[in-house]
């Protein structure tokens, strides 16, 4: 194989998302070797391009650099391109996550930007309190079109991955639809907040 | 208005239909029943959502609350689906987002979306035709649009058999315009090729109450109906009745007692071609018109509007000078009854019917010109309960 062809296959892996190199030898000192501004400008442009797949695997290497932990654009776009691919979950921590920083910052556009990320959340989403069950709650999709977001979402809740919301009550965020809760099929509506307490005896 | 309750078995002649002249001009039995007060309905189109748009193709839900879907296009001719709840004497509504990500739909994607065909599933659900560029997709809507995966060409309409769990997809692949039939698991375990027809089209899909699905095969010079059975390998279509062989067949609506209702267009040259549009009833080869002169909106027109125990079937009177007032044709008594509702120049009626103490309350919704404030001219829609 001639030089130049080699050169092909190896330049699109040097772009490629590593994952953070961290260097444990110093507890307080990052070294984080990625480029943090352009991987968050490749993220962006990549979300803006309709890739969030792509975007992922950046914002998952710059997960282990503490310097891009700091950054408020990286929350929001980690927000954004978790939303995207339906984990909502994912994506309101994230949310919360940045609009903590905004706030200590003082950043005020950026807290507003958050604030209405929030706000669409509790719009466009359904709320599933975790309720006061220890055991994960009987769950399952019962529309009639189920998909791989949805089924994450569900994955989410058996395998008891809450987040917390504003007021720290612990749930988990689903698309509206049609489920089946402990034996009996709802219609959740945008917007409805819906309390998952264990069934209260009886046979479901 | 002109309706006939006069039947008219299968002529053995060819040509513009002289049994229908016939029919016409003995429509001695025509009884057009006296005006009742007139009905006040609802505008459930005057939001600032609907700013510029027209309404169109609204269709009542299954269930227990007034509840209906309806396109929304612009100038553009962008279409969105908006589903209306009615209570009382107030309603709320909801525009089908163009993502499911509210992110995305709030940075306008999917803006250039034209979103039609809804077709219920459920008293929550529908599915509906997605048409972004030059792709026409299958979705689900039951709070969130979903993407009916692995469809193998362009859906162009969707007709829906809920309680068999099957629907019906006319798809424009390579091989051409062709109707399918998808069932099982997500839709994608049991998928049939219902017909394989290269030069003719299958449309206007309704699906009757043993599951078999009506449509009309629409070649360059004819129309004739179609028809599959729930469990068929394929569809057939038939030309027996020769009565229809000369109208255009546009829409379909089959009733549990076996007969169809067909709006047709009268051809060109015909006796009644003036009148245009047609309202029959066909029972086997037997073909009764209940109504000429019926006023259909352009494109794709609604299938005819009926009651559910089919007694009732809703019709526009195509008289501009009498603002194109809703009928409702008693197919047990052969009356018509100019329904004197508050609105005026009517496009598109549709039916429903909700449980009420004691029984069951009919809705209407009809899409009319001009708000109740006469201040503009669009398309807009109204709603409201019928009397007995």
């Amino acid at each position: 194989m001639r030089p130049s062809w080699l050169m092909l296959l190896v330049l699109p892996l040097l772009g490629c998302p590593k994952g953070g190199e961290t260097d444990t030898s110093g507890a307080t000192r990052s070294t984080c070797y990625r480029d943090i501004q352009g991987d968050l400008q490749t993220i962006r442009k990549r979300l803006e391009k309709g890739r969030p797949v792509e975007a992922r695997l950046y914002v998952e290497g710059l997960a282990e650099c503490p310097e891009a932990l700091g950054s408020i654009e990286y929350h929001l776009l980690d927000s954004g391109i978790a939303e995207e691919l339906g984990d909502l979950n994912g994506a309101w921590a994230a949310a919360l996550r940045g609009m903590l920083l905004a706030g200590n910052a003082a950043d005020a556009e950026a807290s507003a930007f958050f604030k209405a990320a929030v706000a669409r959340f509790h719009a466009d989403y359904v709320w599933l309190a975790r309720g006061a069950g220890t055991e994960p709650p009987a769950i399952r999709y019962a529309g009639a079109v189920v998909d791989d977001e949805t089924l994450r979402q569900l994955e989410d809740i058996a395998e008891g991955r809450s987040v917390r919301s504003e007021s720290g009550e612990a749930g988990y965020w689903v698309y509206p639809g049609r489920y089946r809760i402990q034996g009996v099929v709802v219609a959740l509506s945008a917007g409805q907040a819906h309390r998952l307490d264990p069934p209260t005896g009886g046979s479901p | 208005m002109r309706t006939s309750l006069q039947e008219h078995r299968s002529p053995s002649h060819r040509g513009p239909a002289p049994w229908l002249r016939c029919l016409i001009v003995t429509a001695g039995c025509l009884l057009l029943a006296a005006p009742a007060a007139a009905t006040e309905l609802l505008l459930v189109s005057d939001v600032p959502a609907m700013d510029g748009k027209q309404v169109q193709r609204p269709m009542w839900a299954p269930g227990a609350k007034p509840r209906l879907v309806h396109e929304m296009t612009d100038r553009d001719r962008s279409t969105l689906l908006r589903v209306v709840d009615v209570a009382g004497g107030s309603f709320t509504d909801q525009i089908i987002p163009g993502a499911r990500s509210s992110r995305l739909e709030a940075m306008g994607a999917g803006a250039e979306r034209a979103d039609h065909g809804a077709a219920w599933w459920d008293e929550t659900s529908f599915f509906f035709v997605r048409a972004v560029g030059g792709d026409q997709k299958l979705f689900y809507f039951d709070g969130v649009p979903r993407e009916v995966p692995g469809l193998p060409g362009r859906v162009v309409e969707v007709a829906t058999d809920p309680g068999r769990g099957v629907l019906f997809a006319s798809i424009e692949d390579e091989a051409g315009f062709d109707l399918h039939r998808l069932s099982g698991q997500g839709f994608t375990e049991t998928r049939r090729r219902l017909t394989r027809t290269s030069t003719e089209v299958e449309s206007a899909m309704n699906v009757d109450a043993a599951g078999a699905v009506h449509f009309v095969r629409i070649a360059a010079k004819s129309t004739k109906l179609g028809q599959a059975a729930t469990d068929a390998l394929e569809a057939s279509s038939h030309a027996a009745n020769t009565a229809l062989r000369d109208y255009e067949i546009l829409r379909i609506t089959p009733l549990a007692d076996g007969t169809t209702l067909l709006y047709v267009r009268a051809p060109a040259g015909a006796p009644e071609a003036d009148s245009t549009y047609l309202l029959l009833e066909v029972t086997g080869a037997a073909v009764k018109v209940l109504a000429n002169g019926v006023y259909l909106p352009p494109g794709m027109p609604p299938a005819p509007a009926v009651s559910a125990a089919g007694r009732y079937v809703y019709f526009i009177n195509n008289d501009a000078k009498s603002g194109n007032p809703v009928v409702r044709y008693d197919r047990t008594s052969g009356t018509a009854l100019d329904l004197k509702l508050s609105t005026r120049g009517h496009q598109e009626v549709a039916v429903g019917e909700y449980p009420v103490e004691g029984g069951m309350q009919a809705w209407i919704a009809v899409v009319s010109v001009g708000d109740d404030r006469g201040q503009d001219v669009r398309n807009h829609l109204y709603v409201g309960t019928l009397a007995d």
